[in-house]
């Protein structure tokens, strides 16, 4: 007891001692980057005494030991600090984010995130992941609930696709709306159009180039009907809401960074080698005419010519192999930004040289942004930014709905393996366009232009709150297309030379009048406002061109001077269109725990004729932040709890214009002297009826967090109903019209969507946070607007809806639709016959169905003795059960890891090659070695492979054999970083090594269970049709801060 | 405050003048394409360029017609196992094959801009000036191109949607007619069409003259004459009457040219004397045809196909009836100059006749046959010519037997004087074996010209059976592994299924 009274005065004497030291304390107070902070008000607690940091964070203050210094900053978190011994205090300041103050970008102004009603996600990607990408998709792939990215990453600057909780429409365009920095992108779904014949399915090339990942700041992904009514008759597919960076006032940041990366194709599908093909055509061969094709010894394949034994053996080639390589590409930038209490920059630049899989792909672009702010007087401020695009590109063929020869991908596969000699019938299709003439003699080249301008000027106006903000912008685009088909394609070849051209020019302008009030009265009522008019104009012209007949093509795609003969004279094809919109939104909240928002927009298309051409989209949604009542405070089980529930109407109109009046256009027709006239003919069907679709969807959700926030999750079911479906129906072709746009039908989308992130670990040298989403939809076609019709389902007759979806083919292969719509099922279910193996040679009905053992046994599923259509049924779901993706960000002092997963279980695939390649058809085109060696044989009867010289040419339906599951597990990326300790020369030296798309788990046999065949067709889903292979990108990359 | 109402009154006024939604589409529309001479012709043109696309007879007639017809196979080293020799030219074609969709869909499309072109153009009763009459030429061609769409339509398969109105968005699903309906408004549209297009000799080169519309409606008259006799509403006599008397208005309006091979050169057979009803061609608004008949290497060309050669059966059967026919070497060919390889290629009876030498077992067609050797592309500015003189003669000749009137021997003979030859014995032996006779005449004066597939089907599923398919399966030449055996019935063979898009589209039409 004496001792504890000793030691305790003889502490108390210390510090009572040291207490009157007056000390000159120094330091510099920074942001948790390190970068300084200046003006800092830094005094000592309780008196008067204090000063403000300098422009390099620096101060210096005399205070005695024991005293307490406060930093406080606006936008910061206060800080207060001890006064020890130590006469050199360095100070930290963590930037606020407690939810209240945080504010999140919502369409037409922002808004405090506890005020948020609707349901949203933020997509946060770090800053050396979101480095690595080219454009803004591949980063929200598997990164945000209900949001399915769909890709190919080998097939540089191919099509996209994105959908927000499911599919809303038939109608091929799915894609959520796009707003960069307030400003509506209307390319995302744009492409300059292909003059090519009509077999041609090169896709839109990716609409979003310009966009770069390295400058945004935010992403918001939009989802329910509250969040998105407010951008009316274009939100129903959810909106994407970019915001890119600006600069801080303080000092200036500089980042520059460089990466490497190196590309090979994911996979390869394996197929007969030379011997083995041979092998595989002499048997064919033996069985129609008894006559062996080739001559098979010590591992060479020998031809025959007018019966003599060629003397030299065929080269045997694995085309595969030979056609795909690894490319190397690089990527390179700076980022500067800073300014002052006047005004602050952003400016950036980069350049990337991307080589794709094949020799002839690659692509080089260039981007620059300028977003500048300044506050031009106490009221009046202004925001301008200003990105420049430019890319020129290479790249390979894609694809066809042709069967057989006009494929790139397909001749890698198909064709033979055995060259060297002149096969007397090379004639044949087969032999035509080999993989060497798709790399050689065939160019696409695709140069585009886009820029982006905007200007906001805020205005303050003299009423507490109230600020009145006119936004102007206009984005323009000019695409240039060309491809050049050599000599030895299968499409230059008939045409001696055939390039086409295509130039798209797009000027869209964008004026946002807005009038916002933000304001709070009493500490208790917080009210924010809007009400304002926008005016979106276009103007667009598609160029096409095409010659035919070289003199010479050396100069494929730059030299149309040489083709002779202009098959396709310039066509010039413009396009206008315009809105106006009036909108509104309130949001009020009662201390902070009862909020309710209600938006209204007014839509005016010229898309549609007068009387409907307005429409009006409605929302309202209510929250509940339970935690702010003080019985869940006292509870404190809660750091965040909200329940929320809204409603609201959003429209789709992305249609083209002029569909409501006849329009006439010209062909050619040949004069009596063989000169070129024109002549006129209709070219649509008027359908004055137009109008937008409609989605009414209902959100009812909930936000949890747990220990202080270190856990978050949300939860969000939905229901969503469209009505009037737009879309573009296949018409009886005794109409002389092949398609028109119609409103016809229903369909709902009902699904949950669940969040979870959780910062597992965090102590001062290891964090580890874990983020998954999972979300389920389920679609259904309710209403086709269709008279209910007679059809077989499962060999019974039912009276339906339904329609049958486009021919795949234009070939004789797969030449019929593989999907079916029908009211009461979902989108797009597969469709056609069922079989049950193979035809034994003891199976004696198949000479009923006028088979022979060997083939394969497609079921009579209504036993009437034929097989036809009344045998088809359903054979499987394109959708999935469900999408998920799961990311994980650990760091480790200096080290760094990310890893990003994403997910599809439960959806089938129609694996389109299969009838070539899962079938010994006898033709001189390559198979899987099983189709072979495995084949049906009188001697060697199975039950998995048919018979050789079986196939399904020309059948009316596709049989269950083609049906794969389609699930799959991804690791898109995994990125190791680490932070060099050049602190000394450095604000900071990162360096990373990264690879995207290490690893997929799947089932499915093809290149990839990521379809991307006919992304733009809404009549065909789930058919995997020539594909391009995908890639694995290894990269290494440095990022410097200065 | 007073910067406030500027701005106030900006956002006021930028309001106010929202701006016009109203679409002013920078293209022709249905209401100003026709509004005058020049545009209406513009506009006819269109409706011959439905004739002239691909899908008709640039290429997808030559397609279905020859295929169908029972007197070609597909030319490929598939052989039989082609998938089209074993459904289209085993007569056995399905719902789903493009040959089937493409024509379907090619009449269509040209009825359709007849549609439009009838429903807008008034006609104007006594014209007075050539503006005028020019109006009224354009209507009767609209008239009688629909009435000859129909007429291919109704003959190939039977009941089908008869649409007569500008397409809008309440007309698309049509019902088929009954074939009867269809024939009465396929004998309207050609007796408009008489009533308003100028006669030939006055007329434009390149449009046809009413005469044409004379001899559609003859051709309707002979084939109602042995059709059906549901299909019937007088007696065939009365038919053949009355196809007489359309026939005979035709009679020495046109002229046979004096070399019967011009008319199947590149350029010389445009626009002949002969030449009654044609769609033009050039080398830019080109032809397809040339890849089907043309084989690769028989141009410089690349890509060309020759996808068709001749059952051999119907090439010794012209030799046979008329040894040294000069026609003969128009018809087929038995040899070409691979120009490429630069050897010579011989087909049937030159070369012997092997499963493994399929594509050589047969002769080739070669009146579409690219004779320039030099042709880079593959298409050709060769004109297509439907209805021709010489036709008109046999159907005179035909038309005459069996009305007995006396003139049979007359309009054959003079056909036959052209090529050097007199008339078969056959036509000397009474009405039947003349019968015989002008039936065979069709296919030696009019081989490959598209006509065989309605000619051999016009007197019904017997004459059908016993003429073509028996007459194949059991020729002596026949050769299991090489010839395509007909398994059909003429019964089945006799129309085409609708095809599947137009089932799987039309909610009228269910099978």
């Amino acid at each position: 007891m004496l001792m504890k009274t000793l030691i305790s005065f003889f502490i108390l004497s210390m510090i009572t001692s040291l207490t009157f030291a007056q000390i000159m304390i120094k330091g510099r107070v920074t942001d948790e980057s390190g970068d300084p902070i200046p003006g800092v008000n830094i005094y000592i607690k309780g008196t008067t005494k204090g000063t403000v940091s300098d422009m390099k964070g620096k101060y210096q203050l005399e205070a005695k030991e024991g005293q307490t210094i406060v930093f406080n900053f606006i936008g910061y978190e206060k800080k207060e600090v001890v006064v020890g011994r130590k006469p050199v205090i360095n100070v930290k300041l963590k930037e606020k984010t407690t939810e209240l103050s945080e504010t999140v970008v919502v369409g037409y102004g922002s808004m405090r995130k506890s005020d948020l009603t609707g349901s949203t996600v933020s997509v946060k990607v770090r800053d050396d992941v979101a480095k690595q990408y080219p454009t803004v998709d591949q980063m929200l792939r598997g990164r945000a609930a209900g949001v399915q990215v769909v890709s190919n990453d080998g097939n540089i600057g191919s099509g996209i696709s994105v959908r927000i909780r499911g599919t809303n429409s038939l109608r091929s365009n799915n894609e959520p709306l796009y707003v960069v920095d307030g400003i509506v992108i209307t390319t995302a779904g744009e492409d300059a159009a292909a003059t090519s014949d009509f077999n041609d399915l090169s896709q839109n090339q990716n609409g979003l180039n310009g966009i770069n990942p390295k400058d945004i700041e935010s992403i918001e992904v939009l989802k329910d009907a509250s969040a998105t009514a407010i951008y009316g008759s274009r939100g129903a597919n959810g909106v994407i809401l970019i915001t890119t960076k600006k600069g801080k006032s303080g000092t200036s940041k500089i980042n520059t960074y460089y990466s490497a990366s190196f590309t090979e194709i994911s996979k390869k599908l394996d197929v007969l080698d030379g011997v083995d093909y041979a092998q595989y055509q002499n048997e064919v061969s033996l069985l129609s005419n008894g006559q062996p094709k080739y001559y098979i010894k010590d591992g060479d394949v020998y031809g025959y010519q007018d019966g003599e034994l060629l003397p030299e053996p065929y080269r045997q080639v694995d085309w595969q192999d030979f056609a795909y390589r690894a490319g190397i590409s690089h990527n390179a930038g700076i980022s500067a930004s800073g300014g002052s209490k006047k005004g602050t920059y952003y400016v950036s630049a980069s350049y990337n040289n991307i080589n794709g899989v094949t020799e002839n792909t690659n692509m080089q672009t260039g981007d620059f942004r300028l977003n500048l702010t300044r506050k031009l007087n106490e009221k009046l401020s202004l925001d301008t930014r200003v990105s420049l695009f430019y890319s020129n590109g290479f790249f390979p063929q894609t694809a066809t709905k042709l069967g057989a020869n006009g494929s790139f991908v397909k001749s890698t596969i198909n064709s033979n393996p055995l060259i060297g000699a002149d096969v007397e019938d090379f004639m044949t299709e087969l032999q035509m366009s080999n993989p060497y003439s798709w790399i050689y003699d065939y160019r696409e080249k695709s140069k585009e232009f886009k820029t982006f301008l905007s200007m906001s000027l805020n205005y303050k106006l003299p009423v507490k709150g109230l600020r009145f903000q006119l936004r102007t912008a206009g984005n323009n685009r000019i695409k240039d297309r060309r491809k050049f088909y050599g000599l030895t394609t299968y499409q230059g070849a008939s045409s001696n030379g055939s390039l086409s051209m295509a130039t798209q020019e797009k000027w869209a302008w964008n004026i946002n009048n807005l009038l916002l009030y933000d304001r709070t009265f009493n500490k208790t009522h917080h009210i924010n406002g809007m009400v304002g008019y926008v005016y979106d104009g276009s103007y667009m012209e598609d160029k096409l061109y095409r010659v035919e007949d070289f003199t010479t093509t050396e100069f494929t795609v730059d030299g149309p001077q040489y083709g002779t003969m202009v098959t396709h004279p310039l066509n010039v094809i413009p396009r206008s269109e315009a809105m106006n919109s009036f909108l509104a939104r309130g949001n009020y909240s009662y201390k902070n725990k009862y909020i309710a928002t209600a938006t209204f927009r007014a839509d005016g298309s010229s898309k549609f004729a007068e009387g409907n051409r307005y429409g009006y989209f409605p929302s309202f949604s209510v929250a509940w932040r339970i935690t702010e009542e003080s019985f869940m405070q006292s509870l404190g089980l809660f750091s965040n709890l909200k329940l929320r529930a809204g409603w609201g109407q959003t429209g789709n109109q992305a249609i083209r214009p002029y569909q409501t009046v006849t329009t006439y256009a010209v062909t050619m027709y040949a004069n009596p002297d063989n000169s070129t006239g024109n002549s006129f003919v209709p070219a649509n069907i008027a359908n004055p009826d137009l109008t937008w679709e409609t989605t009414t969807q209902g959100n009812v959700g909930v936000d949890l967090g747990f220990i202080n926030n270190r856990i978050t999750a949300t939860v969000d079911l939905y229901s969503k109903q469209t009505d009037d479906l737009l879309q573009m129906v296949a018409l009886p072709k005794s109409t002389g019209y092949k398609r028109m746009y119609i409103n016809r039908g229903t369909i709902t989308n009902k699904g949950v969507d669940v969040s979870v992130n959780a910062v597992a670990v965090q102590t001062k040298d290891l964090t580890v946070s874990i983020g998954g989403n999972f979300s389920v939809n389920r679609n259904k076609i309710v209403d086709l607007g269709i008279p209910d019709a007679p059809i077989y389902i499962d060999g019974k007759e039912e009276q339906r809806s339904y329609y049958l979806g486009d021919n795949i083919s234009t070939g004789n292969t797969f030449k019929c639709p593989a999907n079916i719509f029908m009211a009461g099922e979902p989108v797009g279910m597969i469709w056609g016959f069922k079989t049950d193996g193979i035809y034994q040679s003891n199976d004696t009905t198949a000479a009923t169905y006028g088979k022979e053992p060997g083939d394969v046994k497609i079921l009579d599923l209504n036993n009437d003795g034929k097989i036809d259509e009344h045998d088809r049924t359903f054979l499987g779901d394109p959708n999935p059960d469900f999408v998920y993706g799961f990311n994980m960000s650990i760091s480790y002092k200096r080290f760094t890891l990310d890893m990003d997963w994403n997910g599809v279980y439960g959806n089938d695939i129609v694996n389109g090659m299969g009838l070539s390649y899962y079938m010994a058809t006898g033709y001189q085109s390559n198979i899987h070695p099983a189709a072979y060696h495995e084949a049906w044989r009188p001697d060697r009867e199975t039950n998995r492979f048919p018979r050789i010289g079986y196939r399904e040419i020309g059948a009316i339906a596709i049989t269950d054999r083609l049906i794969e599951d389609g699930s799959y597990l991804r690791l898109n990326n995994l990125t190791v970083g680490y932070d060099v300790p050049l602190e000394s020369l450095f604000k900071q030296f990162h360096l990373y090594a990264s690879v995207r798309n290490l690893l997929t788990i799947t089932n499915y046999s093809g290149y990839d269970p990521n379809v991307t065949s006919f992304l733009w067709n809404g009549n065909i889903q789930g058919v995997d049709w020539n594909p391009f292979p995908n890639a694995k990108t290894y990269i290494v990359g440095v990022n410097i801060n200065f | 405050m007073k910067r406030y109402k500027f701005i106030l009154s900006i956002l006021t006024v930028a309001m106010l003048t929202a701006c016009s939604l109203t679409e002013e589409p920078p293209f022709l529309s249905r209401e100003n394409v026709f509004e005058n001479l020049a545009n209406a012709r513009t506009g006819l043109k269109g409706v011959y360029s439905g004739l002239a696309s691909w899908k008709n007879y640039s290429y997808g007639a030559h397609a279905l017609y020859n295929g169908f017809s029972g007197f070609y196979v597909a030319r490929t080293w598939r052989g039989l196992k082609d998938h089209n020799n074993q459904t289209l030219f085993a007569l056995k074609p399905q719902a789903n094959s493009r040959e089937v969709e493409d024509v379907w869909f090619a009449n269509y499309l040209t009825i359709s801009r007849c549609n439009d072109i009838i429903a807008t153009i008034q006609p104007i009763e006594n014209p007075q000036t050539d503006n005028e009459r020019g109006i009224n030429d354009v209507l009767g061609q609209a008239y009688f191109i629909r009435a000859f769409e129909y007429f291919n339509l109704v003959r190939l398969w039977g009941d089908i949607p008869l649409r007569l109105e500008p397409m809008n968005n309440s007309n698309i699903h049509k019902p088929k007619s009954p074939a009867k309906d269809v024939y009465a408004q396929i004998i309207s549209d050609a007796e408009n069409a008489i009533k308003y297009i100028f006669p030939h000799s006055e007329q434009l080169t390149g449009f046809v003259g009413k005469e044409a519309a004379n001899m559609l409606l003859a051709k309707v008259y002979m084939t109602l004459a042995t059709a059906d006799p549901g299909l019937q509403e007088v007696t065939p006599q009365e038919y053949w009457q009355k196809a007489y008397d359309e026939a005979i208005q035709v009679y020495g309006k046109y002229s046979l040219v004096s070399n019967f091979a011009t008319l199947w050169g590149e350029t010389s057979g445009d626009n002949t004397p002969e030449n009654i009803f044609e769609v033009q061609f050039n080398d830019i608004a080109g032809a397809g045809m040339v890849r089907y008949y043309t084989p690769r290497g028989a141009t410089k060309g690349k890509n060309t196909w020759g996808r068709v050669a001749v059952n051999v059966e119907i090439y010794d059967d012209h030799v046979a009836t008329y040894p040294g026919d000069p026609r003969i070497e128009s018809d087929y060919t038995t040899s070409y100059v691979d120009v490429v390889k630069n050897k010579v290629v011989d087909l049937y009876p030159l070369a012997a006749r092997k499963p493994w030498r399929f594509i050589f077992s047969f002769p080739m067609p070669y009146k579409y046959f690219v004779k320039d050797p030099n042709l880079m592309t593959n298409t050709n500015y060769k004109n297509f010519i439907i209805y021709r003189y010489a036709d008109l003669l046999l159907m005179l000749s035909e038309i005459s037997n069996e009305l007995q009137n006396g003139e049979e021997m007359k309009y054959v003979t003079e056909v036959l004087q052209r090529v050097g030859l007199s008339p078969q014995p056959g036509y000397y032996n009474g009405q039947d074996a003349f019968r015989e006779a002008i039936m065979k005449e069709y296919r030696y004066e009019l081989f490959g010209e598209l006509q065989s597939v309605f000619n051999e089907r016009r007197r019904g599923a017997e004459w059908f059976q016993t003429h073509v398919i028996d007459v194949h399966n059991n020729a002596p030449t026949f050769d299991p592994k090489i010839d395509i055996k007909y398994e059909v019935t003429a019964e089945e063979a006799m129309i085409l299924p609708i095809p599947s898009s137009e089932i799987n589209t039309n909610q009228e039409i269910n099978n």
